[in-house]
């Protein structure tokens, strides 16, 4: 009996050991991608300002991550502004297929997705994004 | 006016991305920028550089963008200093509490960069 107990304690105290690690290395993980994400945008800020300016500039290729990276600065810019300046995002996220692709994603069988990209396009300033979230919205999918 | 000429502009606000955004359209028009996080720090800076103009959020941590005009009026060396507040609230009462506060006119979020330059162009041509 003494024996069976001491190898539950054991067992749990090792449980423990390999819960504190894992959110430890959880911790470490989430701090890295956020030091990453920050640091992105941050070399990507330059690129987001001239967009918004409306300056014509030749956009180094992108990879996946940096692509959504300045799209979400875009995004949180487009809140912030009005007129030529939110037109110009606007125009940026049409150019690049971002407005067809959540638009596209409106009609996804999952309701987080169409949540989500009902989020994103009124982000992204873009006119021709509306009657696709009118729909939308009258149906009760978003 | 910093060293060759152009004019300083203080931009004052706790959201980065507006600071950002503020400060490369000023600094595009052809204006030096100096920038603080904070009311307080505003107030620091405008007393420690002598900006030509500052331009000051409203809601801002440590003392907001009243307190901080109103502290600038005290001072002799930024009582003359125009001051553009950038602000979400647009009630009759907001603003004539801003201009009540020594504000010389204000801009409201989300803004329009373009209407920003052309407004600080147009108080810095009146002094």
């Amino acid at each position: 009996m003494t024996g069976d107990l001491g190898w539950v304690s054991g067992a749990l105290a090792l449980l423990s050991f390999l819960l504190v690690c894992t959110l430890a290395m959880r911790r470490v993980a989430l701090a890295h991608a956020e030091r990453r994400r920050l640091s992105t945008e941050e070399r990507l800020r330059p690129i987001a300002l001239a967009l918004v300016e409306g300056e014509s500039l030749d956009l180094p290729s992108l990879g996946a991550y940096e692509s959504r990276a300045l799209a979400r600065v875009l995004a949180r810019y487009a809140r912030q502004v009005s007129g030529t300046a939110l037109a110009h995002i606007g125009d940026f996220f049409e150019a690049h297929g971002h407005i067809a692709r959540e638009v596209a994603l409106l009609k996804s069988r999952r309701a987080w997705r169409r949540a989500s990209a009902a989020h994103s396009l009124g982000g992204m300033a873009s006119r021709t994004a509306i009657p696709a979230l009118m729909e939308g919205a009258t149906s009760g999918s978003c | 006016m910093i060293g060759n000429g152009q004019p300083l502009i203080l931009v004052a606000d706790d959201d980065p991305d507006i600071l950002a955004l503020v400060s490369f359209r000023l600094e595009r028009a052809g204006y030096a920028v100096v920038q603080a996080l904070n009311g307080e720090e505003a107030v620091q800076v405008a007393l420690a550089r002598r900006p030509d103009l500052a331009v000051l959020d409203v809601m801002m941590p440590r003392i907001d963008g009243y307190e901080a005009t109103r502290r600038l009026r005290e001072h002799e060396e930024t009582s003359r200093m125009p001051i553009i507040l950038l602000t979400a609230r647009v009630q009759e009462e907001d603003i004539a509490r801003g201009f009540d506060a020594g504000a010389d006119d204000y801009v409201k979020k989300p803004f329009s960069p373009q209407e920003l330059g052309s407004r600080v162009q147009a108080v810095l041509g009146r002094r």
